[in-house]
């Protein structure tokens, strides 16, 4: 009985408590509105390059903090598409590493084949799907991409709390 | 000399200017119609207060009657727009895959074009009449393709004549009244006979087909608030009904502005998440059909649980889907967080259909279901302690998860009563419970839940009675269990009678373990990193193998296995706890030193100072 009384302790414990993600001798986490601004400046070099190298605008870029469950961990996050570029699989890959490496992220490619280019707390991720065109049988290719932190934050709940999501084109603009 | 007739490029197509996103109008024509039915009916109900009479009473009655019969002809007149709108809406976006292919086959057509003139320029005299046959053929490709395009640009005036159309023949306050008195649908029988059918998704279903679009769209309209919840209605007449019953609340509650009470506050709070859940995609392909996902509100129940509220998005239609995934969160989860469970829903929607090697690709449709009380706390409700304590303290019992066990089945059997696909060709459908969500998924499981796979993540335990896999009565081999070792909520599990059943991936329980990333190993001064590690099964980077592995299972094929577990959870828990408690005590123990150092050194340069202080006065 006191043994599950101390478990069920600390599961609420952990569950109201908002101690950070990061260990204190990694500073910390950063208060959502630097998380933001961090995530921010890296997407606006990296959507406009992106843009020009695919040759196609992103769409539905929406940014915007999303709680996990009611834990007050938050994810700066904004996904979107670019439709139909040209290009094989591969040539599409390839473009896409060299313009992040251009823009200075640190550029990996992790277990499903998706490119993710990292910098500080910010990270781009970028999935290669093939589709269908409707009301054809032909196919084509989408490029999911989501730019974000690379950990919730759980400092600055108010302004995470009340950040309206944004249109992430005309914001970078 | 010889001339070859080359067919011209054919011209860009212009964009379609309407776009499905014309949707939003309906819903609003639907909103403004429900307040107008809302009206009309508490008008006709009440008369002047009791306690007036003679003349003023008279009066009064009189001006009621009136404005109920202008409202009643206001809202047959939204009703006949709504209807035309959704009529449109269905044309737009059979008239977008048109205006898709027309533009691809433009593009081969124009590709064609070009190769020939090369081939053409290249040529010697021996190829002039293969050529010109070639011409001719293509010629008469360019001619369908440009009659095509022709069609296809008449049937968009026509969408939209027919659509001007329904909107002038109500455009009256005369007309409108026409329509109400012509209106013969008979409300609160349709009312009475959806009530009667109580909790027969299948028979709500049947009775649904058989009504007129005109009877549907009426019930929509009176009743949004039932039907969007009715299990057995199919997920796009939910979605209409519950778009507008959401518009029209969230109209009200921004009007009140300041007057708004701390509940109301929260209820907006509430529905601005919801509104935030429907934008994850933000108008994103859809692998499966080409199209612009298709985002569904299939559970709209602002107050319930004493206003934790109750809400379901998918993203993908889960009546057409080759693949349903139901996502049952858990722990401090309401509505008010179903933008986070929408972004896991559509992290989970995208590696899905990325992950397919069939072609076409299989479709797919997954649903964030926060359609029951988990335990939770409002944060600004955190003095109210019977209610938001008491909500918490749930976590230490299983009634909740029973009460949502049930809720949850209702759910599938809905689901399962508006798949349109052939009956021997159901979604395969996959429900996946998160934390305390996975206690509720298998209570459901224990009790009979309609589902071809059952996934329990980040798992407390699988509820009192579950001893083994074989309690869940899934298909054999369907259940799976993902649990990060660093994990804490997976340290809970234990029999008995505090806790929440078995541990589901020891590996006498019997499910098939699937891989996980086990998170960062953490402390209590960056216990943020242990919830990260609860909350990051769906999350691209921080777990890319488990989402993967959760995509591969909703999908129906086999996840990558890893065995289950031999420690017993609570010892894992226990072991975590004696090694901070020995790390706390060593950092104290550095701490410490430190201090003495620093003190030591300060009280060195202290009489180091002093003496060099001294040393000056004595020449």
């Amino acid at each position: 009985m006191t043994r599950m009384m101390t478990l069920l302790a600390m599961v609420v414990l952990f569950a109201a408590c908002s101690t950070s993600v990061r260990p204190p001798s990694e500073g910390g986490d950063p208060q959502a509105e630097d998380l933001k601004a961090e995530v921010d400046a890296v997407a606006k070099d990296v959507v406009p390059a992106l843009t020009t190298a695919l040759g196609v605008q992103p769409t539905g870029l929406q940014a915007s903090f999303t709680e996990r469950g009611g834990f007050g961990l938050w994810d700066y996050r904004a996904s979107g598409q670019f439709a139909a570029p040209d290009g094989t699989s591969q040539e599409l890959t390839d473009t896409i590493r060299r313009t992040l490496t251009g823009s200075g992220l640190e550029v990996t490619q992790d277990a499903v084949g998706a490119v993710v280019g990292s910098k500080g707390n910010a990270s781009v991720r970028l999935a290669i799907v093939r589709s269908v065109v409707a009301g054809s049988s032909k196919s084509q290719q989408l490029v999911d991409i989501t730019i974000g932190s690379t950990q919730p934050t759980t400092e600055g709940d108010d302004f995470a709390k009340s950040a309206p999501a944004e249109d992430y084109l005309t914001y970078l603009e | 000399m010889t001339v070859i007739l080359v067919p011209a490029h054919v011209a860009a197509i212009e964009e379609l200017e309407a776009t499905a996103a014309a949707s939003s109008v309906t819903s609003s024509l639907r909103s403004t119609a429900t307040t107008m039915s809302d009206v009309s009916e508490w008008m006709t109900a009440h008369g002047a207060p009791a306690d007036w009479t003679g003349d003023s009473s008279e009066a009064a009655n009189h001006a009621m009657t009136q404005v109920a019969t202008s409202t009643d002809g206001a809202r047959a007149a939204f009703t006949r727009v709504a209807v035309a709108c959704d009529k449109y809406v269905d044309r737009i976006v059979e008239l977008t895959a048109t205006h898709a292919q027309l533009v691809n086959g433009r593009t081969t057509v124009n590709r064609e074009i070009d190769s020939l003139n090369t081939r053409i320029e290249q040529s010697t005299a021996d190829d002039i009449a293969s050529l010109q046959g070639q011409a001719e053929a293509l010629q008469g490709k360019v001619d369908r393709l440009v009659d095509g395009i022709t069609k296809f640009w008449d049937d968009v005036e026509s969408a939209e004549d027919a659509l001007i159309a329904a909107f002038q023949a109500v455009d009256s306050t005369h007309e409108g009244q026409d329509a109400a008195d012509r209106d013969t649908t008979d409300i609160a029988a349709l009312r009475a006979e959806l009530t009667r059918l109580g909790g027969d998704p299948g028979a709500i279903n049947d009775w649904w087909k058989d009504l007129t679009p005109a009877e549907r769209e009426a019930l929509k309209i009176s009743d949004p608030d039932l039907i969007g919840n009715a299990n057995g209605i199919p997920t796009g007449d939910r979605d209409d009904a519950n778009r507008s019953a959401l518009e029209r609340d969230m109209d009200y509650l921004e009007t009140l502005g300041d007057d708004r009470t701390s509940e109301q506050d929260r209820e907006l709070a509430h529905h601005r998440e919801l509104v935030n859940a429907m934008n994850v995609p933000g108008g994103a392909i859809d692998p499966a059909t080409g199209l612009p996902v298709d985002v569904n509100l299939i559970v709209y129940q602002p107050h319930a649980f004493n206003g934790d509220g109750a809400v379901a998005v998918s993203y993908g239609d889960p009546d057409t889907a080759d693949n349903t995934a139901v996502i049952v969160p858990g722990l401090t989860n309401d509505a008010g967080s179903i933008a986070g469970q929408g972004r896991d829903a559509y992290e989970l929607f995208k590696q899905a259909a990325a992950g397919q090697d069939a072609d076409p690709p299989a479709s797919t449709a997954t649903i964030a279901w926060m359609g029951y009380d988990a335990p939770n706390i409002a944060p600004d409700d955190l003095l109210d302690v019977p209610g938001e304590i008491g909500d918490v303290a749930g976590v230490g019992r299983e009634q909740l998860a029973e009460n949502g066990g049930h809720l949850l089945s209702d759910f599938v059997d809905g689901l399962r009563a508006s798949d349109q696909r052939p009956e021997d060709a159901d979604s395969n459908l996959t429900v996946i419970g998160h934390s305390y969500g996975s206690t509720t998924a298998a209570h459901s499981a224990a009790d009979g839940l309609d589902a071809d796979a059952l996934t329990l993540i980040g798992s407390p335990g699988a509820g009192g009675g579950v001893d083994h896999v074989s309690d869940l009565n899934m298909p054999e081999g369907k259940v799976y269990v993902g649990s990060a070792d660093n994990d804490f909520v997976t340290w809970l599990g234990r029999d008995g009678d505090l806790g929440m059943g078995h541990d589901p991936s020891q590996a006498d329980f019997g499910a098939t373990r699937f891989g996980v990333d086990d998170g960062k190993e953490f402390h209590i001064d960056d216990v943020g990193q242990g919830v990260t590690n609860h909350t990051s099964y769906f999350d691209p980077e921080a777990n890319l193998e488990s989402l993967d592995n959760l995509a591969t299972i909703v999908t129906g094929d086999e996840p990558t296995v890893i065995d289950g577990r031999t420690q017993d959870a609570n010892d894992m828990a226990l072991d975590w706890v004696k090694d901070e408690a020995q790390y706390q005590a060593d950092r104290a123990v550095d701490a410490t030193l430190d201090k003495a150092e620093e003190v030591i050194d300060g009280g060195k340069d202290w009489v180091g100072d002093r003496v060099d202080d001294f040393t000056g006065l004595w020449p």
